[in-house]
């Protein structure tokens, strides 16, 4: 059949296609087409093409670990008991026998101690919860250094990026339930953070944790937060974010076969389904591997909830960290006015610096459609290197979280490194004002670097490493041209994306141009110039640079000529 | 080549419709005597534009071999599900620690078994004997034709004009004022989540009178109990007479340091008794308990975001994010020998937030 269309002819897929469908099977599908109109949409969708490229399936693994969430979240459920009343432990860990606790904690014990597989499901839970966000985080980075953020996709990316932050709140939730030492320890620092909001601060806190801390309300409450709303509003969005995928279509990464307009790739079924089928159970054996041999959030060792004591080396879960250590690196202001106080001290670390990064984060599809005037759709990924304002910038948003992931390890830094913990300390605050900018310098130095190296193999051809003598004695290294698709591969012709970044001061007719006079305008085009623009060499071995000088003679003497009239 | 894996494996189960035509014509032809059904302008599959050939393609005997191997990762898979049981049967974690851990790890292994069999088999079945052709689909554009524009335009604005809106304002208006006030309801029923502030913040049950007692044994603390350079966490109440919310404000540190080194603040010359003094626990920066003592060094740290407390120099802060030093508790010795507090604290303990000034 598939040869009618005039398309090389592969013998076995075909052939394979070519038995006819039983009748039984008919009829089934007979049937539900009768009544729900099916049989279309089940071969076109049966048929979709899937790109294969191993970083696409980051995303898939946010997705199975999720369903692993819900899957070991709903057994936890059964036996989780998220009580603030104060009981005394009588199960089988012995340590904690005939100590005060919550409800609480004492059902995360018994969990742990006297239901079989409890503690299986419950580090399932927690290393799931790690490795979904951690996926996620990998996910969106491979999402941003692409640009397949870029339309048709920026909803999408909103959507992910909504899936990012209540995935946070989630883990936060989730981990501060069983009310043991450092989950206690948190959320102490949450009730703290939340005061620090200037006007409605304490009216916040009160009002979120029912009164003063600890108050009598916050577990119950984050209970339903973690298992019913929470997981509510991701259900939603992770099946909007697939739903808009599937109809958007993947983007792919180009080749000689790959371009704007279409999609190389396996049909959805069976192989493609198959293989993510087969993927899903491979996320979870890792995971269940990981809560069988590792130990993870060992509350009986922290022992409950006591306001007056706390653990030394208290670290949250990472996708948290660097929030603490953004606490731990503020310089102590704090300010009073008129009977006033801000404790800047945590209201920028804790609620200043977060919202500036992650409005960045979320309006950057935007931000950078307005500086480049990109209107056009976008089917093929980018290499990072051939966008190197784009990598750079997303680099230096990386650079900003690793280090203050690691600031906030700066005690276990020095303790394992035998150095002084506010030489540490130091050391970060440094790092963090000047560390970034170096980043982004340094990647995109990189990118250009290998910008260059890509033009000059498309160009003359790769170095083979044969060097040959002529029959003049001379010695050459044979150069190898570079396949075609070797050359697509490049994507060098999608490195191009923004408008030009300013028009001419003065344009052909002698009319000088608005843009060159409205504020916003010239900073958007000193933006797009410095990140959008390529900025090297085009194949035909010519420099981008060059060629500005070569046009800015016309443009000087356009403005001469109109000058004289 | 052809390949066989896929039919064998795949279709012959529903055999049983009586449409099948013999198998060298299936493979061979490429107009099949196809039921009237299944004919359509589109082909069945996406076109190949690169056909992938696998050795298992090549060589039936290869694909068997293929086969066999995929079979034993299931079976794995099935015998792991059995140890689950039976470690789940066999092992109680109630028992011990030690069999807690020898729970959990059977489980897992059994279950990362289980599930990883069936993930090696199937992910092996796709990559040796199911085809991976690249196949090519054309992007059909999203967007609509200019006249479908159009037309969806003047839908929305023809049906806006139905509604009268925009003609009669009084029911826009109305209509507004109606849907605005809506929203309030929902904001104002969270007005119950919790009390107001007021002045909860600022108070503590330390007041004139009140006894340190250890925070542990509830016994008040005597002047001698503790040794020079020492400290303990001391409350106005035993811990369980005290509500949670008052226990979290009442923690105090009560450290007697070395004869001679306190400096007091202007002001509170008498507030230490003796070489003892004690300071609220709770940090003033978002209030973790400033739980180690360097005792050499006299430095007070919150191991939480590391806020160190000079404790002779009235626990001023020299390093950290804390911006205020640690609220200092007026004590002395009543004349059983115990320690009282004189006062309560000047100051709110804790936290800094917008109404403390």
């Amino acid at each position: 059949m598939n040869n009618n269309d005039g398309h090389p002819q592969p013998s076995s897929a075909s052939a394979a296609a070519n038995k006819p469908a039983p009748t039984a099977l008919k009829k089934a599908i007979a049937e539900i087409d009768e009544r729900f109109g099916t049989a279309s949409f089940l071969k076109r969708n049966l048929n979709k093409v899937f790109p294969d490229h191993w970083s696409f399936m980051l995303g898939e693994i946010a997705l199975y670990s999720f369903i692993v969430l819900l899957l070991s979240g709903t057994f936890l459920t059964f036996f989780f008991r998220p009580g603030t009343n104060m009981v005394v432990y009588h199960g089988s860990y012995v340590p904690l026998q005939n100590v005060s606790m919550t409800e609480a904690f004492e059902s995360t014990l018994r969990l742990s101690f006297d239901i079989r597989g409890g503690l299986l499901m419950r580090q399932i839970h927690h290393w799931a919860a790690l490795l979904f966000m951690a996926a996620i985080v990998c996910h969106m980075c491979r999402i941003f250094f692409t640009g397949a953020f870029r339309k048709p996709r920026e909803t999408n990316w909103l959507i992910g990026f909504g899936l990012m932050t209540l995935g946070i709140f989630e883990g936060f939730c989730g981990y501060s339930l069983p009310d043991d030492l450092l989950s206690g320890t948190g959320l102490r620092i949450a009730y703290g953070v939340a005061e620090s909001i200037p006007i409605v601060g304490t009216y916040v806190a009160q009002f979120a944790f029912g009164g003063q801390f600890p108050g009598p309300d916050l577990i119950p409450r984050l209970y339903v937060v973690h298992i019913l709303l929470i997981p509510g509003i991701l259900l939603g969005l992770i099946t909007a974010h697939m739903l808009i995928m599937w109809h958007q279509k993947h983007t792919q990464w180009p080749d000689a076969h790959r371009n704007n307009t279409n999609v190389v790739g396996a049909p959805f079924y069976p192989a493609f389904m198959a293989k993510t089928g087969g993927f899903f159970f491979a996320v979870f054996a890792v995971i269940a591997f990981l809560a069988g041999i590792v130990q993870i959030n060992p509350v009986w060792l922290y022992g409950p909830y006591n306001p007056a004591q706390v653990g030394a080396g208290s670290q949250p879960d990472f996708y948290i960290g660097w929030l603490e250590g953004a606490l731990r690196m503020m310089p102590n202001w704090e300010t009073n006015f008129l009977g006033h106080t801000v404790s800047w001290n945590v209201l920028f670390p804790a609620v200043i610096l977060p919202g500036i990064l992650f409005t960045v984060l979320a309006i950057y599809p935007a931000l950078e459609a307005w500086v480049t005037k990109d209107t056009a759709m976008h089917n093929i990924c980018d290499r990072p290197r051939n966008k190197p304002g784009r990598t750079a910038f997303g680099a230096t948003m990386l650079a900003y979280f690793a280090i203050l992931l690691l600031a906030g390890g700066n005690d276990l830094i020095s303790d394992h490194f035998h150095v002084s913990l506010y030489a540490t300390t130091w050391f970060f605050r440094v790092v963090f004002l000047f560390g970034p900018p170096i980043v982004f310098w340094i990647t995109r130095r990189i990118c250009l670097g290998l910008q260059r190296k890509d033009l000059h193999s498309a160009e003359h051809g790769f170095e083979t490493g044969r060097i040959v003598m002529l029959p003049n004695g001379e010695f050459i290294e044979v150069e190898a041209a570079l396949t075609e698709d070797q050359v697509a591969r490049m994507g060098l012709q999608y490195r191009q994306q923004s408008a030009p970044a300013l028009p001419p001061a003065v344009d052909e007719h002698g009319v000088r141009s608005p843009a060159r006079h409205n504020p916003i305008e010239k900073v958007r085009g000193a933006l797009g110039g410095f990140l959008y623009e390529p900025d090297v060499a085009e194949p035909n071995g010519r420099d981008d640079h060059h060629d500005e000088h070569a046009e800015q003679p016309q443009v000087t003497s356009g403005t001469t000529d109109h000058e004289r009239h | 080549v052809d390949r066989r894996e896929g039919e064998e494996g795949g279709m012959n189960e529903h055999d049983t419709s009586g449409h099948a035509e013999p198998t060298g014509s299936r493979r061979l032809s490429a107009h099949p005597a196809t039921p009237a059904a299944l004919v359509e302008a589109e082909p069945t599959r996406p076109p190949v534009i690169e056909p992938v050939i696998r050795p298992q393609d090549a060589d039936p005997a290869r694909a068997k071999r293929s086969e066999r191997i995929i079979s034993l990762f299931f079976l794995l898979s099935a015998l792991g599900t059995v140890a689950f049981i039976a470690a789940y049967v066999a092992v109680h974690p109630g028992n011990s620690t030690y069999d807690a851990r020898t729970s959990n790890i059977l489980l897992g292994v059994c279950l990362g078994v289980t599930l990883g069999g069936l993930a090696a088999g199937i992910i092996a079945w796709v990559r040796w004997l199911m085809p991976a052709h690249e196949t090519l689909q054309e992007r059909h554009g999203m967007a609509s034709s200019d006249n479908d524009l159009e037309a969806a335009a003047q839908v929305v604005m023809t049906g806006f004009q139905e509604t009268g809106l925009p003609r009669r304002s009084l029911l826009k208006r109305s209509l507004g004022l109606s849907l605005g006030l809506l929203a309030l309801p929902p904001v104002v029923l969270l007005r119950d989540l919790g009390p107001l502030p007021r002045k909860t913040l600022r108070t503590t049950l330390w007041k004139a009178g009140s006894p340190l007692l250890n925070s542990e044994t509830g016994k008040a603390v005597k002047l001698g109990d503790l040794e020079i350079g020492s400290f303990t966490t001391v409350v106005p109440q035993p811990v369980e007479q005290m509500s949670e919310e008052d226990y979290a404000k009442a923690p105090v540190l009560l450290i007697r340091l070395e004869p001679g080194i306190n400096d007091p603040a202007p002001g509170r010359e008498n507030w230490a008794y003796q070489d003892h003094v004690a300071y609220s626990k709770i940090c003033t920066h978002v209030g973790c308990p400033v739980g180690l003592y360097q005792k050499q060094s006299h430095k007070l740290l919150c191991p939480c975001h590391q806020s160190t407390f000079l404790v002779p120099e009235a626990c001023k802060v020299i390093f950290g994010p804390a911006a205020r030093s640690l609220p200092q508790l007026p004590i002395t010795v009543n004349s059983d020998g115990e320690f009282v507090a004189v006062d309560g604290f000047d100051q709110p303990v804790g936290p800094s937030f917008w109404e403390r000034g």
